[in-house]
């Protein structure tokens, strides 16, 4: 049965976003007012995880609802597209909703990065690979373009996945030279600092990320760390034009805001670039949902939230059936609680999440972060003595109890899965 | 990665074939009617040597008109080409048309100004996604409308947008050249507070190609750092940000054309090629 709701949904998305790469979480490195608004007015949760912290994986995830090691998509090189057998958001929402699907900008849902062909979505603007630079301002505008002459007569779900700050990758490629003096009047007051685990190393694994940059001085690590910044605020810029239109045009209270990234960003952690890593700066990220004059501005510091909750989320706001084999949950019934003032999150114990081709995997609780890798290397952090996950518990004796409660929720969640006929099972400790 | 990859001058840029070596351009007097136009590149710096990932990626052509002596018209036409997939083709565009009226003073700051934008999809226009902004900035104040509807900009004097600094830097590198300090109207949309343009006379050189040229840098928020290059009759050949460039190229706008057309990828310019 068709269901007409009147609630518009945004869902927008950067790439590459480090978790805290914004002013509203306490970053002095950058301005970020727009999404400082996103953070300020609605419920932000800071403990919200990528399912698979690289572009196309993750994207795959956010739109079949489905795990990595179910929809098939376990790297960029995959481009077969999720799995034929399983719903996919936009199909889904024209079957089971009178909802107008939009799409503008990155797609990469295990297919080509840009395309003008999405099941179940109107693509007004594609974009250029890698060069979020330009074609952000021409994403948002396409976007803004749709809000602007948005009739209301049709709810819709605008999809809008901006590129930046994923540009870095291109600052860290084209900064192959040791820095000895620092360019264009900057000075080191300038540069935000080193992290504290830049130096930070622990046992290998084969999956562990390998140090990056050799060449690199200690300029050259801050210079980069100054530059992502500035993509940050590109991003945001156009995260500003886009919010402009809602507010021009009176949407902004009839909209349902979910804003994320599809992963994080190394900014130097463990002389690290870029991500696709357990680690926090990669897999962690940003994440959002606004409907101004409904759901209380709050940051969420408990509730665990994974990229695989943005399909259940979205069709449960549009009145659509969740489909079983979405792995996620709707947080809907979180924030109606949250309105209600009975606070009620979602009752999980753990979230996890897929690295590495399919060679690793991350169990996030509520305290403890549990990483195991193919060739067996386990890595146990408590989050909140050290965030910075500096001190592997694995070998410690007062947490064998937790480790071993943490190995079997992982053995139970992969049991749990519909493998993708395509990929090995992972071995089970 | 490649070893060599350093951030781009037009004289990497000749070297990755995306100038040609024998490069030239008409000089003109900054201040009378003249029409530029540039060639929009990138190249994600995978490698010197037929790199896939470099490509031409748009135009960008300025008409500059004297009103009287304190004014100008400008008149921009950008276009950005969509790419669907790491070979094309190229089917999205996005493009934009602006009519502006400038103060002939260090910035070219825009007095009034009408820009369409227009998005493209397998060679139509998608009527249906109008985006028109209009505007003045008169007593020191903005007023700005997009699609009819006024909008609010908390933006201050000084202030200019891209497309002016593109024809106010070779009047600049003609006269004296101090450090500029304002606000930045990206597109005419977005507000980019905290920029500065100061010459960077550390990476002037003199290029085997292109003579002597200066460079002057903007830097500040949202923006990572653009170098301009002007050569020693004060004209703007080159534009480089990271890993994007304009360059000037009469033909920019026909080769968009012969891209939309063929839905081939142009990556390097032909004399280069036929070597």
């Amino acid at each position: 049965m068709k269901k007409g709701m009147q609630r518009n949904i945004l869902f927008l998305s950067t790439d590459e976003h480090h978790f805290q790469a914004m002013s509203a979480v306490g970053c002095p490195y950058v301005k970020t007012p727009h999404m400082d608004w996103l953070m300020r007015n609605g419920v932000a949760f800071s403990k919200s995880y990528s399912p698979n912290p690289v572009c196309g994986p993750a994207r795959a995830c956010w739109f079949s609802g489905s795990t990595s090691s179910e929809n098939g998509i376990i790297n960029n090189q995959k481009k077969s597209g999720t799995r034929a057998d399983r719903p996919k958001m936009g199909t889904w929402l024209e079957r089971h909703t009178d909802y107008r699907r939009v799409f503008a900008g990155k797609w990469h849902a295990g297919e080509h990065p840009f395309s003008y062909a999405i099941d179940g979505f109107d693509v007004i603007l594609s974009g250029v690979n890698r060069n979020g630079m330009l074609s952000d301002a021409a994403i948002a505008a396409a976007s803004e373009a749709f809000i602007r002459q948005h009739d209301g007569s049709q709810p819709y779900l605008l999809v809008t996945c901006l590129q930046q700050p994923h540009d870095i990758c291109e600052s860290i490629r084209m900064d192959s030279q040791p820095m000895r003096e620092l360019p264009y009047g900057l000075e080191e007051k300038d540069l935000p600092p080193l992290p504290e685990n830049f130096d930070y190393r622990h046992k290998e694994s084969a999956a562990f990320p390998k140090p990056q940059n050799a060449q690199w001085t200690e300029l050259n690590w801050r210079y980069y760390l100054w530059s992502y910044y500035r993509h940050v605020e590109m991003v945001d810029a156009q995260i500003g034009n886009i919010l402009g239109a809602l507010r021009d045009t009176g949407q902004i209270e009839n909209t349902l805001i979910l804003f994320t990234s599809d992963h994080g960003e190394a900014l130097a952690c463990r002389r690290a670039t870029q991500k696709n890593t357990a680690f926090d700066e990669s897999a962690r990220v940003p994440f959002s949902l606004c409907l101004p004059g409904e759901i209380p501005a709050f940051y969420d510091e408990e509730t665990l939230v994974s990229g695989l909750d943005i399909m259940p989320t979205i069709l449960d706001y549009a009145g659509a059936p969740i489909p079983p084999s979405c792995s996620g949950l709707s947080l809907k019934p979180h924030m109606d609680s949250l309105i209600s003032g009975a606070p009620q999150p979602p009752d999980r114990p753990f979230i996890v999440t897929e690295v590495q081709s399919n060679t690793g995997r991350m169990l996030r609780s509520s305290q403890y972060k549990y990483v195991r890798y193919d060739d067996d290397s386990e890595l146990l952090f408590d989050m909140d003595a050290d965030p910075l996950e500096m001190n592997d518990l694995t070998e410690d004796p007062q947490h064998f109890d937790t480790l071993v409660r943490h190995r079997a929720w992982l053995r139970e969640w992969e049991n749990a899965r519909d493998r993708h006929p395509d990929l090995e099972a992972f071995p089970c400790k | 990665m490649d070893p060599n990859i350093q951030p781009l001058t037009p004289d990497i840029l000749a070297r990755m074939r995306a100038a040609l070596p024998s490069l030239s351009w008409p000089k003109v007097d900054p201040e009378s009617s003249w029409r530029k136009s540039y060639r929009i590149w990138e190249s994600v710096g995978m490698g010197w040597n037929d790199n896939l990932q470099s490509r031409v990626l748009g135009s960008l052509v300025l008409e500059r008109s004297p009103i009287d002596s304190s004014r100008f018209k400008l008149k921009v036409r950008s276009q950005l080409l969509m790419i669907h997939n790491p070979d094309g083709p190229y089917g999205g565009l996005r493009e934009i048309e602006a009519d502006l009226e400038c103060e002939l003073d260090a910035l070219a700051t825009p007095r009034r100004w009408r820009v369409v934008n227009r998005f493209h999809r397998h060679g139509q226009v998608m009527e249906h996604l109008p985006l028109l902004i209009e505007g003045r900035f008169e007593d020191g104040l903005i007023s700005s409308s997009i699609n009819g509807r006024p909008q609010a900009l908390e933006i201050a004097a000084p202030w200019s947008n891209e497309w002016c600094l593109f024809e106010a830097l070779p009047r600049m590198a003609a006269g004296d050249p101090t450090e500029q300090r304002f606000q930045q109207l990206h597109q005419m949309r977005s507000a980019l507070p905290d920029q500065r343009l100061f010459r960077r006379a550390e990476a002037d050189y003199v290029s085997s190609h292109y003579g002597p040229l200066r460079c002057f840098s903007q830097t500040g928020y949202a923006n990572l750092p653009i170098d301009y290059w002007v050569d020693d009759k004060g004209d703007l050949p080159f534009v480089t940000n990271l890993h994007t460039a304009y360059i000037i190229d009469d033909q920019a706008e026909a080769k968009i054309e012969r891209i939309l057309k063929d839905k081939v990828m142009l990556q390097f310019e032909k004399e280069e090629l036929a070597q």
